[in-house]
């Protein structure tokens, strides 16, 4: 039961990192977001397409002073070697009923390396992601980006609710 | 059933009659099914006109899914009510939905997305992509999506507090599930994700894993505490390029 218990914990991880690169890959907002809310180096990343990933830019967009430790040194590239180029990325401030929430990714490639918690509800310290399940990240861009999404899995919808809803959208097509 | 249905087919050509044979099985089970209709085959049998003996075929057939899914729930998931009354939206919908892809399928169809109040079967992908993108609804914020999953063939089924969740009892108890706000599940036909997106939700927490058991693909929980927690395949959707 307790491992098991781990395994869900880790999974939780994941979910929060793929959140994160959903947010930032699928719809171009990552960084953007991130110059409102804290930052100072900025570079882009123009959004959707990695495929030109081999610029190797760094890109931490070194959050308010409330993180500490944000020092995502990203040279901590892992057995990949190869050619692919290392990358940090922040992700947008997403605010949740508990609180912000913020975490930076590194990438080597298109493979997540690491992921840190620059901002995190109830607890401002800079933390290793993978110590604790993590609160949800609402992902508001991904809903104002909704033109990517074919359908919505979620709720019986009220009529009334429906006129506002993504599906109905789709319908209109 | 009162919920939005819509389905979006792909394949070359007019398709329409396809699509309204599959609308017409969806009419069918709410002609037989809804609780909210006097003349449905379930409000006769709750008002005792009707004994399990005189049941048709179709209502065997979902009780017999939700009795098996009662079972397998510990009693978790539930398909009567306190007073014994049959309550089978917890079936129903999923079973109906997966019955009306089939009659797309049936006729030739192969890329196309059915969504039914919020459960979703694909069959292919639109041309061009990877296949279809099915945005996980968030309970709190109905306009944002949890995350985004990428499917050509399967089925994917979300019971959530924003939804009948004053209706989702964990039949254990007898009180409303606790755990999870949101559970989503993503298995090869919508039958099996409905009934078990209901029983995980149910389950609380540790639906998560248990539906992997009994059928799931992959298992996306919300917990009342704000963690997204998961459990099998989840194919999450990739950037828009």
């Amino acid at each position: 039961m307790r491992r098991k218990w781990r395994g869900t914990i880790l999974f939780a991880v994941i979910m929060v990192v793929m959140g994160a690169t959903v947010g930032l890959r699928l719809y171009d907002l990552g960084e953007t977001q991130t110059t409102a809310s804290a930052s100072s180096t900025t570079t882009t990343t123009s959004g959707g397409t990695t495929s030109g990933t081999s610029t190797g830019s760094t890109t931490t967009g070194d959050a308010t002073a409330t993180s500490p430790s944000a020092t995502a040194t990203p040279s901590a590239t892992p057995s990949t070697a190869a050619a692919s180029a290392t990358k940090t990325i922040t992700g947008a401030v997403e605010q949740n009923r508990y609180g912000s929430f913020q975490v930076q990714v590194t990438f080597s490639g298109s493979t997540i390396t690491a992921v840190q918690v620059l901002q995190s509800p109830g607890d401002r310290r800079s933390q290793e992601i993978n110590q604790q399940a993590t609160p949800i990240l609402e992902q508001e861009a991904i809903a104002a980006q909704s033109a990517n999404i074919d359908t919505v899995s979620g709720a019986t919808y009220t009529s009334e609710s429906y006129m506002q809803s993504l599906q109905s959208a789709i319908d209109q097509l | 059933m009162g919920i939005p249905m819509s389905i979006d087919i792909r394949d070359a050509g007019d398709h329409r009659d396809s699509a309204d044979r599959a609308f017409e099985v969806l009419r069918e089970a709410d002609r037989r099914f809804s609780t909210y209709r006097a003349d449905s085959e379930v409000s006769a049998a709750n008002r005792g006109e009707l004994g399990p003996e005189d049941f048709s075929a179709p209502l065997r057939e979902v009780i017999g899914i939700g009795q098996r899914a009662a079972d397998a729930s510990a009693g978790a998931f539930r398909i009567r009510t306190a007073e014994g009354l049959l309550d089978l939206d917890g079936v129903v919908k999923g079973w109906a939905a997966a019955n009306a892809a089939a009659v797309l399928a049936a006729g030739g169809l192969h890329d196309f997305c059915l969504n039914a109040g919020g459960d979703v079967v694909v069959s292919g992908a639109p041309e061009g992509a990877a296949g279809w993108n099915v945005g996980i609804r968030s309970p709190a914020h109905p306009a944002t999506m949890l995350t985004v999953l990428t499917l050509t063939d399967g089925a994917v089924a979300t019971s959530g507090a924003y939804e009948r969740g004053e209706h989702i009892v964990d039949g254990r108890t007898g009180r409303p599930a606790s755990g999870l706000v949101s559970a989503t599940v993503v298995a090869a036909d919508l039958t099996t994700a409905d009934v078990l997106a209901t029983a995980v939700f149910a389950l609380g927490r540790d639906g998560v894993e248990w539906a992997l058991a009994h059928g799931a693909r992959g298992v996306l929980g919300l917990t009342d505490d704000g963690a997204l927690v998961g459990a099998g395949d989840l194919p999450f959707a990739r950037g828009a390029a």
